[in-house]
């Protein structure tokens, strides 16, 4: 322990959104400093159950999807927001915190501050705690992904007036009402950016009959994805593998295409909303009628995502600045103001 | 919105979105209607008169409803707006930093504070590097000297035990040899390596060295009354002990010699009640005295010795019991 103070003395204060599809590090002082797919690839060279190393973790690893010899694994040791294999995770973030360290002489342990789900389990959030104190970390602590969402957005949550988020990750999408520095409401859908991929390819598998890999569904969610009717039709080719031939094959995919196959991941979203708008105290709904839903998170990107939740509830949707980083950034400003409102923001274990 | 940027307000936006609703002949509560908005949140909009809302809020509602209007007038565009709602965004974010319990903006630190933040980090680290290191190097660099100066001692002490070695010269190793045993010396002892013919690693050092540390730094001082020397435990050193140990020795003293037939304990204590002897003897081993009775003897494997005095036996198996030989020796043992 005196070893770990006396390394935290050079260690810089890290927020970590250990999400489902990337990996953001704030680090206090400096901004976000990382963004990389949580994706670990793994070397066995002695076969399945021989001794295992790192081969390569991030952006690398990402790259190595889909196209690794026998003896590499990869894996993505996070599965909706929460960590589905504990080494791998373990393993990641000790190379993530070790990266944004990469000055420093003595071995890095800072005080860390990890987005957990709202509605993650206790034991979860146990797992997340002892795989950031397994790699390194001084002292660890966790805030509920909206919270954090809210607060990188700019919500004024400190007011006594409510305010409502929506938060779409790579694994799971939450909504929250907060005010006075609390969530009055929060639930949490296990639905998120991965479930949009993997309708897309069920879509394509069904209708065109081939098979096509993770990250050509995330390159047609990107280019050519919407939630909502657009009035220009967007066209893509792509390739895959024919099912019928097993040989590859071009197929030309629409816009509207992709909106019917993403409309049932959706409406789960929608859903989601509306449900949290049925529980939301009347004065806190009065509210956010007034100010609005405010989207964050990857989903929030999506072309016409804010049209659809506006035309599903009937009120204004916003979408956050820069998104993709609103949870790195609120964690990065509750970690700033640990010494003031010590505990306030945090989740419990 | 044909106004530089740095002339743009929120009246005047405010003013131009008004107009170009009118222009498009579109009713207020249409305009609310379409947007979901409040319609006194859009009017307030229009007068410019919007700084209470916070700017995600703002910087939404306002870029919504200049892509509304955008669909029928496409000379409005949000370029300058941006330039508003940066202003704002400032503004939000010095009230909030100087409120206690607002939250403040993710603005990075000022470089003046980072790089006094940096400076103070390096700072540390050298004074606790310094705090730690210099000591350690310290430590070291003199333990070595005083091992080196040590080594030379016993060294330029060898011919001394000698025959070669004159009398004042082991006058004078004998008044040092006490006093250079100081008590940083002390662990570097049982570092010392075995010497050759001295099987058992014992020298002049390790067997100074289990004196009482007090008695050691006392004896600095005042170097005499001197302890009794102990010769080199050399079999064959009889001759050289005579000449050189034993001349040193006080009148009076009796020559004590332990030959050692196995390994045994021995703990042999003078007059004075200081320790001549504490450790364990090997095998084979001749050990001479110059010594002053009486004597306390503790041997711990009696018949593993043979003890004489001034070159007569002594007997010492009235006093064994169990092959642990006690017994003091007050009077020299009488001819056989």
């Amino acid at each position: 322990m005196p070893l770990k103070w006396f390394r935290g003395l050079f260690s810089n204060d890290l927020s970590i959104d250990l999400g489902t599809a990337n990996t953001l590090i704030y680090v206090r002082g400096e901004g976000i400093v990382l963004n990389e797919p949580s994706v670990v690839a793994i070397r066995m060279d002695k076969g399945p159950g021989g001794p295992q190393s790192v081969a390569a973790v991030g952006t690398e690893a990402k790259k190595m999807l889909g196209r690794t010899p026998g003896n590499i694994r990869t894996v993505r040791p996070l599965k909706d927001g929460v960590i589905a294999d504990f080494t791998m995770t373990e393993a990641m973030l000790q190379h993530f915190i070790r990266k944004v360290h990469q000055s420093r002489m003595l071995r890095p342990s800072p005080r860390v501050l990890v987005c957990v789900p709202c509605s993650s389990t206790q034991v979860e959030r146990r797992a997340i705690r002892e795989s950031a104190e397994g790699a390194g970390a001084r002292e660890v602590f966790l805030i509920e992904e909206p919270m954090a969402a809210a607060i990188g957005a700019g919500i004024p949550i400190h007011e006594a007036k409510g305010s409502m988020v929506l938060d779409i990750g790579g694994g799971t999408s939450e909504v929250a009402v907060l005010s006075l520095n609390g969530i009055v409401y929060s639930n949490s859908v296990r639905i998120g950016g991965d479930h949009f991929d993997e309708a897309i390819i069920n879509h394509v598998r069904r209708h065109y009959g081939t098979l096509i890999g993770d990250s050509t569904a995330e390159r047609i969610k990107i280019e050519i994805g919407c939630a909502w009717q657009e009035r220009a039709v967007q066209e893509m080719d792509i390739s895959g593998r024919g099912l019928s031939e097993g040989v590859p094959r071009n197929v030309k995919l629409t816009s509207h295409e992709i909106l019917e196959a993403l409309s049932e991941p959706l409406s789960g979203i929608t859903d989601a909303v509306k449900t949290a708008l049925e529980q939301t105290p009347p004065e806190l709904c009065a509210d956010v009628a007034e100010t609005g839903i405010v989207l964050t998170g990857g989903g929030a990107l999506l072309k016409g995502m804010d049209l659809l939740l506006m035309e599903k509830t009937n009120l204004p949707v916003i979408s956050a600045e820069d998104p993709l980083t609103c949870v790195a950034r609120g964690g990065g400003i509750a970690l700033e103001m640990l010494d003031q409102h010590r505990g306030e923001f945090f989740a419990n274990n | 919105m044909n106004q530089p940027a740095n002339e743009l307000t929120w009246k005047s936006l405010g003013a131009c979105l008004e107009k170009s609703r009118r222009k498009q002949k579109m009713d207020l509560h249409d305009a609310a209607s379409a947007l979901r908005l409040p319609t006194r949140t859009l009017l307030a909009i229009e007068q410019g008169s919007c700084q209470g809302l916070p700017s995600i809020y703002l910087r939404g509602h306002v870029q919504r409803y200049i892509s509304l209007l955008n669909q029928h007038d496409p000379s409005l565009d949000d370029v300058s707006a941006e330039t508003l709602f940066k202003q704002q965004h400032d503004t939000d974010s010095e009230t909030a930093a100087g409120q206690k319990n607002l939250l403040p903006a993710a603005l990075p630190p000022a470089p003046a504070q980072r790089l006094f933040d940096n400076a103070l980090r390096i700072a540390s680290y050298v004074v606790v590097t310094a705090g730690v290191v210099i000591p350690l190097v310290w430590w070291f660099t003199q333990g070595a000297v005083r091992m080196s100066f040590d080594e030379t001692l016993v060294s330029s002490s060898a011919p001394v035990s000698t025959a070669t070695a004159s009398q004042d010269e082991a006058a004078e190793v004998a008044s040092i040899r006490p006093g250079h045993f100081s008590a940083s010396a002390a662990p570097f002892a049982s570092m010392r390596p075995a010497r050759p013919g001295n099987p058992g690693g014992q020298d002049m050092l390790s067997s100074q060295s289990l004196l009482p540390a007090t008695y050691q730094l006392n004896d600095t001082a005042t170097p005499a009354p001197r302890p009794p020397l102990r010769a080199l435990p050399d079999a064959d050193s009889a001759t050289a002990s005579s000449a050189s140990g034993f001349d040193l020795a006080a009148p009076g003293a009796v020559q004590l010699q332990l030959r050692m037939l196995n390994d045994s304990w021995v703990e042999i204590s003078d007059a004075a009640g200081e320790r001549v002897e504490f450790d364990l003897l090997r095998s084979g081993q001749s050990h001479q005295y110059q010594v002053q009775l009486p004597l306390d003897i503790l041997i711990g494997k009696a018949s593993a010795v043979d003890v004489m005095l001034n070159g007569m036996p002594v007997d010492l198996s009235p006093h064994t019991r169990g092959n642990v030989a006690k017994l003091k020796l007050a009077e020299l043992p009488s001819p056989q």
